[in-house]
């Protein structure tokens, strides 16, 4: 029974990241080398690497300021009878990015608004707040009613209720978000190409090696190894962080 | 000043959602340091007066009142009452020692008084460190469990939850404990130890426990007070004993505790026509020929020898299994199955003849005599109650004549098929009464009909209402 599904997990992954593999220890003429990387590890591509950390993180953290108080306002099923307003929210993830990232940027030159780094960090922001705002709502929605209703019981007002009751128990749906963020925002490379001018991030630079002017699969493979370490690493961390929170929720909320 | 104050005054309390009336109307004063249990089945609004008392719901009308003061609109983090909540409730991001802490490290204390223009104000400060370590393990040790401080609460069992849950709302030192069916999720055994634990600290501590439960055995075991409730309305208020002994009516004596309940006539004072014998009591001033509800205990009724000259009604032991301390047996009579407990065993088959004293025998004014609507003629020979049309003979009214229509409990009838029926409902109550059953079925217009068959209906089935056109009987409403 399983063995279509090993088929296809050997064709469309293993086999691919075993080529990014080979590529990446290779040198142009085949040979084994490390050349791949010691491009990578130079002063210039890891300042841009540093670049992109820095603009995944402002991405996050956008999304989280503007995500946490949408969810939460949501999560009160007064505001949110049906659950339609949240769906709203939501809608957007189901058009394709592409569409949404240029309809981002008639918008800014229907302002005026110059392209650069704030737009696209704007853009990257506004493509990813569904996936903050969802997990962030999940586990709000599922925070037990009778414990806010503990605290105002025990003498908290609704601020010092939030503070210690609901944002603590809602951990692990921002930690979700965050990385569902985090991660996909590091390797992006449309957004800034769209919207960022001269903005040069790491994604779109493993994009110039492929099909870009560039052209170096090695170099390009090598890149897009680290870059997968660094994915594999953010997600290991976060993994590491919620179980220290000690199965509060049973890990609900999470979109895995 | 009063001696016994009063600490909890409820005065006409109203709750509805969504038009819903879920409390409806109650009155209720409780005393200092009295252990008050609200008594019901699902859904008659006792969690929901406890939930009003705690702050959680605003009552629709009526005002509650906690040391004298009004807290109707005070929001709960400002009430003096702490709840124990059904599920525990407790925090899963905190330990131990940090759930009971919660309120301590919230509440401000007085500390003293400043001089400042004349004026004297109040200087308030919070816990100190100590304060809070001294009070939380003071609690602790008080529920028995000294060492789990440091201990995470999603590791601890139920009953050990629990007593968490009962540490971290009792070392606020509340006026009031609010308890909500704090023991539901608990085996019997674990029940019956928390029970005595709880009874034992309510002694002690001298807080005022107010206790959510659905459990009668329960509610007589703790409690000074038994408030029984039932569709948002309070049945009776008392002593468990006396709610006990003297059950205010069918309802409550068939809640609490075993009971023969059986429809019987008052013939004059101190006597009683029981499935056609005349038997002797000591209730006095119904009306002569008067319908009532009889209530004996399994207990006041002795089992006799056949030819005992004291024997009142014969009978023949149907199953009689020995419970320890006395046999139970069930006794057929001509018209009625008895529940009897008696420590004089008689064997299945056996002929006899049961007495019982004249104050074991409880008579009760039955609350309804008679289904009452108020109805509308809407055509001739068609009337108009509970939004749905009913053949019936009009003759006298005219069209748009507002009437109250009534129809005795034995003429409605029953269908198993709701399409069979004028109308549809559903099975709310049955009372075995000895000849038949009192079935209550509830229809989606928050009136319910009194129904008496023969027939057994199982609670909550759907079932069609049909009544014959003559069996309405009508009149003009302003006579009244």
């Amino acid at each position: 029974m399983a063995l279509p599904y090993a088929v296809l997990l050997v064709v469309f992954v293993v086999v691919p990241l075993f080529i990014v593999l080979c590529y990446a220890f290779t040198a142009s003429d085949g040979g084994f080398s490390f050349d791949g990387f010691t491009s990578v590890f130079t002063r210039n591509r890891m300042a841009i690497l540093w670049e992109s950390l820095k603009f995944s993180f402002f991405t996050t953290v956008i999304c989280f300021a503007v995500a946490y108080p949408i969810a939460f306002i949501l999560s009160n099923k007064k505001f949110n009878r049906s659950g339609v307003l949240i769906l709203l929210f939501v809608l957007p993830m189901w058009i394709n990015f592409l569409l949404r990232m240029l309809a981002v940027k008639t918008v800014f030159d229907f302002f005026g608004v110059g392209l650069g780094y704030i737009p696209a960090l704007v853009g990257s922001a506004y493509d990813f707040l569904p996936f903050m705002i969802l997990p962030i709502y999940t586990t709000l929605c599922n925070i037990d009613k009778s414990l806010t209703e503990a605290s105002a019981d025990l003498g908290a007002g609704s601020v010092r209720t939030f503070f210690r009751v609901t944002l603590p128990l809602s951990v692990p749906g921002v930690l979700s978000g965050s990385i569902m963020v985090f991660m996909p925002s590091l390797s992006s490379f449309a957004v800034p190409q769209l919207l960022g001018l001269n903005l040069r991030l790491f994604g779109e630079m493993i994009d110039n090696q492929f099909i870009g002017s560039a052209q170096n699969y090695n170099i390009g493979s090598a890149m897009s190894f680290v870059m997968l370490a660094l994915v594999g690493l953010s997600m290991f961390i976060a993994n590491r962080v919620s179980k220290k929170q000690g199965g509060i929720a049973e890990a609900k909320g999470g979109l895995w | 000043m009063e001696k016994i104050e009063k600490i909890i005054e409820i005065k006409n309390v109203s709750k509805q959602y969504d038009g819903i009336t879920v409390v409806d109307d109650i009155n209720l004063s409780i005393k200092k340091e009295e252990f008050v249990t609200l008594l019901g089945p699902s859904g008659c609004g006792k969690t929901t007066t406890l939930r009003m008392i705690a702050g959680f719901e605003t009552p629709t009308s009526g005002r509650i009142f906690l040391n004298g003061r009004d807290v109707t609109d005070t929001p709960p983090h400002l009430r003096e009452v702490n709840t124990v909540f059904q599920r525990y409730a407790l925090f899963p991001h905190l330990n131990v020692y940090n759930n009971i802490a919660f309120g301590l490290k919230l509440k401000k204390i007085p500390d003293g008084f400043s001089e400042k223009k004349g004026k004297t104000i109040p200087l308030f400060r919070k816990f100190t460190k100590s304060e809070i370590d001294e009070k939380v393990n003071k609690a602790l040790k008080m529920v028995g469990l000294d060492a789990y401080g440091r201990r995470d609460v999603n590791s601890l069992s139920g009953g050990q939850m629990q007593r968490v849950a009962i540490a971290r709302a009792l070392v606020n030192e509340p006026v009031v404990l609010l308890l909500d069916e704090p023991l539901g999720a608990l085996d019997l055994k674990m029940r019956k130890e928390m029970q005595l634990e709880l009874k034992s600290m309510h002694k002690n501590l001298g807080i005022t426990f107010i206790y959510v439960t659905h459990d009668q055995e329960e509610a007589l075991t703790l409690s000074d007070t038994v408030v029984v409730m039932r569709d948002g309305a309070i049945q009776q208020a008392g002593t468990p004993k006396k709610i006990y002994d003297e059950p205010a009516n069918a309802y409550v004596a068939d809640f609490i505790g075993q009971s023969n309940i059986l429809s019987g006539v008052f013939i004059e004072d101190f006597k009683v026509d029981l499935l056609g014998h005349v038997i002797p009591c000591v209730d006095k001033g119904f009306a002569k020929g008067a319908k009532v509800d009889i209530v004996i205990r399994p207990e006041d009724i002795y089992v006799l020898e056949k030819h005992n000259p004291k024997g009142m009604i014969p009978g023949r032991v149907l199953t009689s299994i020995f419970k320890g301390a006395q046999y139970e047996m069930t006794v057929e009579t001509a018209g009625y199955e008895f529940l009897v407990q008696d420590v004089n065993a008689f064997e299945a088959g056996a002929e006899v003849a049961l007495f019982m004293a004249p104050d074991a025998i409880h008579i009760m004014k039955k609350p309804r005599t008679v289904n009452e609507f108020e109805a509308v003629v809407t055509a001739e020979g068609e009337v108009t109650f509970l939004e749905t049309a009913f053949p019936c003979n009009t003759e006298g009214f005219e069209a748009g004549d507002e009437v109250l229509a009534r129809i005795a409990f034995d003429k409605v009838k029953l269908t198993d098929d709701e399409s069979d029926g004028i109308m549809g409902g559903n099975i709310a109550d049955a009372l075995y009464k000895g000849t038949y059953y009192a079935v209550q079925v509830s229809t989606e217009y928050d009136e319910d009909f009194f129904v008496d068959t023969p027939e057994e209906w199982d609670l909550n089935d759907r079932v069609g209402i049909r009544v014959e056109p003559e069996d309405i009987s009508l009149e003009i409403k302003d006579k009244r």
